[in-house]
């Protein structure tokens, strides 16, 4: 949800609001990471028990969510 | 093969109480150890400090005489059940029977119940039936040993009888560690009970044992 509106607001704004995005994707991830560590954190233990770690965890999908932001940012500055 | 799970040296306090300072206790292949205890004496800190999600000053775990200290990144060699719900809410059955690598059709033969709800989010599970595929997936999953944290609150006496049968038959393979206040059931299943008073565990001998160091009046 949140990429997707940094999309729209890249898409509408420009390369002039980039700056402004990337920040607020940070402090997004920051708030995710916040709210999942605190009313997720009961869900850990099935990944343990399966031998994903909470460092594996975190860094894949934090990673991943970021990737998948700056792949769309670049895509939409090509094709706007 | 024979696999031996050994505890001690564990140390705990929150601020100045003291909560754990004199465990020893034992496991091993085809053995279940019951650790019973009064609310608030620490059993699920003891588990927690042997899964290593929980820290303490100085333990000493080992599997098979070789020290571990983070048990929860080798589910080979330990799985465990928490007290509380932990399977996400989203998943499927069949998704979690496949995550543990586990024969959903031998689930399905012991609990027909879960026939129709294979394919469903255990989200419209009951709280018990929620709490029957997390026992079931732990007591199957393919550790050496596993710890269960209050395996039989919320489930109802027939199930109960059930996991009972299949823990004896599972022991075979594996070591289990259990603790609940359902004493009887923990009575009639361990080879080894343990009780948990002060920050010590005592080895039991006989059901006085249990009155003698107050936790039940019998």
């Amino acid at each position: 949800m949140i990429t997707v509106a940094c999309i729209w607001l890249f898409y509408k704004y420009g390369i002039s609001s980039y700056s402004a995005l990337f920040w607020l994707k940070i402090v997004t991830l920051g708030l995710i990471y916040y709210f999942v560590k605190k009313y997720k954190s009961k869900e850990i233990y099935y990944y343990q028990n399966l031998g994903i770690s909470k460092t594996t965890l975190w860094v894949s999908t934090l990673a991943i969510d970021f990737c998948i932001f700056i792949g769309s940012l670049i895509l939409t500055y090509h094709f706007r | 093969m024979n696999h031996k799970l050994e505890v001690d040296g564990i140390f705990l306090e929150f601020g100045n109480r003291k909560i754990l300072s004199d465990i020893y206790f034992k496991c091993e292949t085809g053995n279940i150890c019951g650790i019973l205890g009064r609310n608030g004496q620490g059993k699920s800190c003891l588990m927690n400090i042997v899964y290593g999600s929980l820290k303490v000053e100085s333990k000493s775990i080992r599997f098979d005489n070789n020290s571990i200290f983070k048990a929860y990144k080798r589910p080979d060699l330990i799985t465990y059940l928490p007290q509380f719900n932990f399977i996400p809410k989203s998943l499927t059955l069949k998704r979690i029977f496949s995550d543990f690598d586990l024969d959903i059709t031998e689930f399905l033969e012991s609990f027909p119940d879960f026939k129709i709800k294979a394919k469903q989010p255990i989200r419209e599970f009951s709280g018990g039936q929620r709490r029957i595929v997390e026992v079931y997936a732990i007591i199957k999953s393919k550790s050496l040993f596993s710890m269960l944290d209050e395996p039989f609150s919320h489930i109802m006496p027939i199930q109960i009888e059930k996991f009972k049968q299949i823990l004896k038959k599972e022991k075979e393979k594996k070591g289990f560690l259990i603790t609940d206040h359902m004493y009887r059931h923990i009575v009639d299943l361990s080879d080894n009970l343990y009780i948990l008073k002060e920050g010590k565990t005592y080895l039991t001998k006989e059901s006085e044992d249990l009155q003698t160091l107050g936790y039940v009046k019998l």
